[in-house]
Formats: structure tokens, sequence, C-alpha cells
């Protein structure tokens, strides 16, 4: 395991250096960039191919069977989330064309789901040999809740016999539909999509929405629409609602690009797209500044052929905004599939509470010393966090017990 | 209409200003759905700009009719001036009602009756209203055809006139619905079809439509025994109909539609058929193509077009494929110009290069800037810019380039450019332009480009609003 961290399947921080963010297409207070790969030294004949397909869900609701047992009645833990669609991985490793079962682009015959709840085993499971199902994004969201889960591994007085036994109860974050986002749906409408874009950079009143990479231009074609079906951070809808119009960035850059080129002939021109280019470029990845090359700690999942899937998360900073999200990534350390989510400042509080708990194996007054405060106060905060329940009713209340 | 202009420029300066942004918007401006914009934001513009022009030049806005500007304008300039009243000045009164007399016999018959229509529904009805819709019920030749096919607008027009409807035609519009029978052949073909399927098809198409519904006749039944009676419109309209019905299909007849027409049926073909079509297709294209090129001078040498054919050249659902017929239409007139020795040298210039110019789709992001550049480099006399103006790869460069080549360049190199923009733009008033300091045109046919040529060299030379007012009555003779 050590040895494969240190390889470049998974990774450590994440930058976009091997595409190129062509200039955005704006609409009011959304921003669209369009991501396209850099040309592989490689030839891409030899190189394994990775293609990605969505399968849709009718259900207004499903339950994901975590450990891959029959779900209600042997699980031990769920996800429960309305999850639109899963999205299926086919690979070679010989450069032959391939693409994803169950994801042919043909007239449905199939009826419309009647079912209300839908049962699925595992966030990520292996159908055949080269392909492989996942549920975007939800696989990060669930890796992200899934942290701490087991709860106190010492048994201290303060905690409940509940929670000694069986960790934390349940999880829960709230997120918001792409829909939601007041614009994204025309955004999303006018978008022009460049020949070989393979990815989106999707930003809500210059705020980082979300970053999707998908490996092949055809699959992103379709999958363009899905970016609504996703779900973003809670704080995006508000900046959906802003009435903020995204600026030309090409005005904060330079109102005049020919002014420092020297332009001798008429083919010399070009100088000042290329010098736009340049500039969009350098002005868009600023705006990602949040998590372009911030540290990251991932998780690998499962092994596609030559691929990793691995969900991430940033370090929980409580002073910037974190992201989680999942990737794909080849050998060589090229990224084939990506996707985040932005968390909140609640949401970021919540998680690295239990992660400074974990990390003081979960003593209160070693964990209050370490966040500067007093045993009462975070006893106060794991409340506000809704993580009361874990610690018994005497101390949660004091003055509430000795009145009784 | 521009505040910056106010402060710095002279009052002709604003006058051509906004004669120049009104004519783009009549060339271009339909109060349909663009890709960005709602039909809703696309009226109240146009209403207001109309109003505003009316108002403060109100003898060049008559004067647009003569201009070879769209139906939809001219039908809508007609219409404000007769609700207006007729002006003071004797001589303008003359001259307005030739212009309208004119615009008339040019609009295409339905548009006049919805017109007539709108005048009712506004309750305009002065004299010269009256006069205006009597003078052309008179006028035309086949009145017993027009009743038949428009029966309910020439019911109203003549109501709304009070007019006198003696004799068939009275009785065929306003009389008990059976009937006796008729003198005149069509109206008692029209009374026949109540009962016989035979008279049935020897109405217009339009008209049919509703016997046959009546009659319980199948669509396909229908179709293939009427084809005789359909217009060119209706051919290329109902392709698409007969396709969903077993063993039909409709002829059509790729001579007889006009440029931008065909462009658009053109488009509007999957892969499949257009390979099937496509010995047809060119021919039609050099057919219409050698007809409009006929005496036309293009008066350069070395043409060049931008081409833009990113996706915002899709349209609307109301306007499928508009922006991108012109494209297409252009590109193959200046390509056919050229293969007959109008013009020395021609080359397109793609904002997303198309495999073959035949199986062109709207694709892509709007990238006017490279295509340009490279245009540019080429040195042709003149460079055509066709674009919706919505650039983003990367956007407002072309503006950059432009000013940077003017600047450096333009004099050594003698290269005319002109941005021909499809798409009217509901906030600015006209089309959006590239760049400020490029000169913007609105299109709405592909067969306007001639026109256009020559306008564009007329605005580059003359800026006062009395070169323009003589320019128009030019044109009206």
């Amino acid at each position: 395991m050590k040895a494969m961290s240190q390889s470049k399947y998974v990774l450590t921080h994440l930058d976009l250096n091997q595409f190129t963010l062509a200039p955005s297409q704006v609409w009011g207070n959304i921003r669209l960039v369009p991501v396209i790969r850099k040309p592989d030294s490689a030839a891409p004949e030899e190189k394994a191919k990775l293609r990605l397909g969505l399968r849709s869900y009718d259900e207004p609701y499903s339950i994901v069977a975590l450990d891959g047992k029959p779900s209600l009645q042997d699980t031990s833990t769920c996800y429960y989330s309305y999850i639109p669609h899963a999205m299926v991985a086919t690979w070679s490793n010989d450069g032959q064309p391939h693409a994803a079962q169950g994801c042919y682009l043909k007239q449905s015959k199939k009826k419309q789901s009647d079912n209300m709840v839908r049962l699925e085993y595992r966030m990520a499971k292996r159908e055949g040999l080269n392909q492989y199902r996942f549920l975007p994004l939800h696989l990060a969201m669930e890796g992200f809740l899934s942290i701490c889960f087991n709860g106190p591994n010492v048994a201290w007085g303060e905690y409940t016999d509940s929670a000694l036994r069986f960790g934390l109860q349940q999880r829960s974050e709230r997120s918001v539909n792409g829909r939601c986002i007041d614009g994204l749906e025309e955004a999303l409408r006018v978008f022009e999509i460049h020949p070989n874009q393979i990815g989106m950079v999707v930003f809500v009143a210059d705020s980082l929405a979300s970053i999707f990479i998908v490996s092949h231009p055809l699959d992103y074609r379709v999958m363009h629409q899905s970016l609504l079906e996703d779900f973003y951070g809670e704080i995006l809808f508000y900046y959906g609602a802003t009435d903020y119009t995204a600026p030309d960035l090409l005005d904060a850059i330079n109102n005049d690009l020919a002014e420092d080129l020297e332009i001798q002939k008429v083919e010399d021109l070009h100088k000042i797209v290329d010098t736009a280019r340049q500039s969009w470029q350098k002005e868009q990845t600023g705006l990602m500044q949040e998590i372009i090359g911030r540290q990251i700690e991932s998780k690998v999942v499962n092994r596609l052929g030559p691929f990793r899937l691995q969900r991430f998360t940033t370090d929980f900073d409580p002073a910037k905004t974190n992201y989680i999200g999942e990737a794909l990534v080849r050998k060589d350390g090229s990224i084939e599939y990506l996707k985040t989510f932005n968390l909140s400042r609640a949401q970021t509080n919540r998680v690295r509470l239990l992660k400074t708990l974990a990390d003081h194996d979960w003593h209160l007054e070693q964990t209050a010393k370490t966040l500067e405060c007093t045993k009462g106060d975070l006893l106060k905060r794991l409340d506000h966090a809704g993580f009361g329940y874990l610690i018994k009713q005497h101390l949660m209340n004091p003055s509430a017990h000795r009145k009784n | 209409m521009r505040r910056q202009s106010i402060q710095t420029n002279t009052l002709q300066f604003i006058e051509k200003e906004d004669l120049m942004l009104f004519v783009n918007a009549c060339f271009t401006c339909t109060q349909q759905q663009e890709f960005y914009e709602s039909n809703q934001s696309q009226r109240l513009s146009i209403e207001f700009l109309h109003d505003y022009i009316l108002g403060n030049y109100r003898q060049l806005y008559a004067l647009t009719l003569a201009a070879g500007i769209n139906h939809f304008n001219q039908s809508l300039i007609v219409l404000k001036l007769l609700a207006a009243g007729a002006p003071e000045a004797s001589d303008w009164k003359i001259e307005e009602g030739d212009l309208i007399r004119n615009a008339l016999k040019g609009l295409p018959v339905n548009r006049v009756f919805k017109l007539f229509g709108q005048l009712k529904k506004l309750r305009v009805n002065n004299r010269r209203t009256r006069a205006v819709i009597k003078e052309y019920l008179v006028s035309r030749t086949d009145p017993a055809f027009d009743a038949v096919k428009y029966r309910a607008k020439v019911k109203d027009a003549i109501t709304h006139t009070h007019m006198n409807a003696m004799g068939e035609l009275g009785r065929f519009l306003f009389g008990v619905k059976p009937g006796a029978p008729f003198q005149t052949p069509l109206f008692e073909t029209y009374r026949k079809a109540e009962y016989s399927q035979k008279a049935m098809y020897a109405l217009p198409f339009t008209v049919a439509e509703g016997f046959a519904v009546k009659h319980g006749i199948s669509r396909a039944q229908f179709l293939k025994n009427i084809q005789s009676n359909m217009t060119q419109a209706e051919r290329l309209r109902l392709q698409s109909s007969a396709s969903r019905e077993r063993n039909t299909s409709i002829e059509v007849d790729f001579k007889k539609t006009g440029l931008t027409k065909l462009s658009l049926y053109w488009l509007s073909l999957d892969e499949k058929m257009r390979a099937a079509h496509r010995t047809k297709m060119e021919q039609g294209l050099d057919h219409q193509v050698t007809r409009l090129l006929q005496g036309m001078d293009l008066g350069t040498r070395k043409i060049a077009l931008v081409a833009d054919r990113s996706y915002s050249m899709w349209g609307s659902y109301e306007k499928k494929q508009r922006p991108l017929a012109v494209v297409f239409g252009i590109h193959q007139l200046l390509q056919r110009a050229n293969q007959q020795g109008l013009c020395d040298w021609y080359k397109a210039f793609w904002s997303v290069k198309p495999k073959d110019a035949m199986a062109l789709t709207p694709y892509g992001q709007t990238s006017i800037s490279e295509p340009f550049v490279k245009a540019l480099s080429a040195r042709p006399d003149l460079i055509l810019i066709v674009s919706d103006g919505a650039e983003n790869d990367p956007p407002g460069v072309t503006d950059q380039v432009f000013r940077a080549w003017k600047q450096n360049f333009a004099e050594s190199d003698n290269t005319r450019v002109i941005h021909l923009n499809p798409v009217y733009n509901a906030d600015s008033f006209t089309v959006k332009p590239l760049s400020g300091e490029m000169l913007t045109l609105g299109i709405r046919d592909a067969e306007d480009l001639p026109f256009l040529l020559n306008y564009g060299k007329f605005v580059e030379e003359h800026s006062c609003l009395a070169d323009f007012t003589e320019y128009l009555r030019g044109k009206l003779k």
C-alpha cells in the first residue's frame, strides 16, 4: 500500500496542467469553462482506452447497500439519496475502442419504472471483465460521510453506551440539485461545446462549483446535460440567486493586447489571439486557486485495469473552501475522470471536529486543548454540530440535570 | 440612441447611427425567438424601435420600406404609418401613399391579409386605411381565389372597411353556408367540396385540408392526391409530415426554390437524406446562383469569407437554423461566383472547419479571431464575416485584431471588411457587432448579399441624413 501511494496512480495534489482551459462562456452569473486535453506525446493508439457512459435511474429515491449484502435485510450500513444516474466505465488494454454496455444510444423500449425506491449494491461494482459501475459524486460523498463513522475507539466515560458500541448512528449532509441553481439550465443550453472538449469547470458568481472531466470528447457531449442533474454545495444556491454578472476577464487583463506585441506583418496578428488565450488560461486558473495545487488526501476505491478509481478530500482547513471529489487516474498520473463537490463551512467544521477527536483518540480534554477551548465549549460545539447524542445527557446539559 | 455619441459627435452622426441601426433591425428582426433571446424581448425591442424612428424621422421611416427590408418589418411599418394617420405636408402624403402601395404589392398575400386583420384588431379605421385596404382588394386579379383561400381574413377586411360586397362574392362570404349553386367556378367547387371528394381536390391545399378531415380521408391518401395543388413553400413545409406516412413522398423541385429557402430545407435533412439528394441539390444551387448572379458585379477580385458555424447559429425552434442557412447560402453563392469567373479568388475560413461544406451543421464554439487573422493574411479585397456576433473563443479579440490591423496595415492592404449578422439583438436595438469600428450590417437572406455590398459602400462613403434619403428615394424609382 505504501509503494502504491508513492506511485503516480494516487493523486496527492490537484493540477490541471495536462488540460487547456479554453476561454469561458458566461451567462448571467454562471461562468462555464471548457476543458480540453493537451495533445499527448505518446501515440494515442497504444494507450489503453477508457469510455464512460451514463445509466439513468428513474426512481425518485435510492438505497445503496454499502457492504453488498441484500439491502434492508442483512446490511449494516446503507446510503440513502436521490441518484439520477450511475456512471459505467469500460476500458480496453489494447487501445481498441469500447462503449459501455447499457449506455448505448438507442431507442428506449424500457418502460419507465414504477418503483419509488431503487435498491443498489455497493457504491462501485464490477460488472464483468472490463466494465465497472459507480455512482458519480455519491461515491465521494459516501467517503466523506464515512469519515470517523466508527466512533470512539477508547471507552472514555463521557460517551454514551451506544456511541461506544455502534459508533455514529447516522450522518447526513445537504446539497442542492443543479436545477435549483438559478440560470444553470439556460447557461448549459446556450453553451457551445468545443469539438474536442472533455470537461467543464462550473463557476457560480465566480465561485468554483464543480470540476467535471471525462476521458473522451464524445462521452462529454452525452454527459453535458447531466451537469444539471448533479448535486452541488448548498452555498451555490444562494450564489445563483445573486444579481451578479460574471465579468469579461479580458477587460481585467488588458484592454489593448496589441500594445506590448511586436507586429511587423499581418500574420503577426496571430500573436494577439495567442496572448489572449494564454491570459484567459492564467486568469481562469487563478479563479481556481483554492483547489489547484492544494494538498489532497486520496483513497483508492478500486482498480480498473490500468486505471485507479479514487476519492479524495482536501485538508479541511477552516480558513479555506474545502472540496471532496473522485477521480480515475492512469498509471502516468493523467486524470481520466474527475468530479468535485465543494463543502460548506458547516460541513467542513463537522468533519474537522470528528477528525480532531479521532486524532486524540476521542479524548475530550486533549481535543479541547488542540482546538483552544474548554471542555464545556467543545461539548457545546459537538452539540451544535449534531453530535450531541454521542455524549451522556447529564454532561451535555448539566444545569437541566441539576434542576431535576 | 447612444448616450456617448451625443456628447462627442454631431447631430448628423447620431441621425446616421439611428438610421443604420433601424435598417439593420429591419433586415433581421422577425419578432421570433432567437438562440440567446426570447420572442418577448424581441417584440418589446422592435416595437419600441419602430415607435422611436416613426416619432423622430417619419419620412425616413416610410422610405425604409423601399430598402429591401424583410416582410415582417415592412408590414409593421405600414401598420404604424396607417395607425399614425396621414402626414400634413401633401408631398409627404403622396410619397407615403406610393411607398405603402408598393410595399403591399411586394408582400406575400397572406401577410397583407394578416396586416389588415391587425388593423382591425387595433381598431385603426381612418379614411386612409380604408382607402388602402379597398385599393388593395380591388387591385387583386383573382378575388374569388382570395375569398376561398383567405375566407375569414377577406371577410374581416371587407367588414372593416364597410365595402360593398355585392353579387356572388358577397353571398359566398356572408351567405348561409350550403346555399344555391354559384356561377363562379371556384365558389361552386368550394360548395361542392362539402359533399364531393373530387371537388375537394380542386381546391387550394390549405382549404382542402379541412375538408379532408371532414370526409375522413387518410392523410397519406390526401397528400398523394392533392400534390398538384400545392405551392412550392407547402411542398417544402410538408416534407416531414409526408415522411411520417407510409409510401408517401412529396416531390420538391430544387430549381424553383429561392437560395435561402433551399439552404434551410437542405440543412433540415439528416445525413442519409443529404447523401441521397446531393446531386439534385447541387443542380438546384447552380440554377439559383446563376439566376442571382445574372448581370451582377461583385466589384472585387479576391473575396474571403469568415464563416461562423458555431452552435448558436442553430437559431431557435421558431427559426430553425436560419443563421446557419445564411452562412451556407452565402458560401455556396460565392463559391459558384468564383467558379463562374465573377471573382478571381475565393476562400472560406470557418470557425470550426467542416469536413464537407455540404454536410454543414451548427457545431462548436464561436472562434472568429483566428479565421479572421488567416483571412487578413491572404490579403483579399473584401472580407465578409457572417456571424451572430456572440464571440466566445476568446471573446472580444476580433475587435482587438481589427483595431491593430486598421492601425498598421489598413492603408497598404486596401481590404474592405464587412460583418454581416443575421441575428437581431434586442438589448442594443441592432445586430451585435464584433467590433465597434467594423461596418456591421444585418442580413436576412443570402439573396440580399448584392444589395448589402452596395449599401455597405454607400454607408462607408456618406455620412449625412440627406444622402441617405436620396439613396432610398433612388431605390424607389
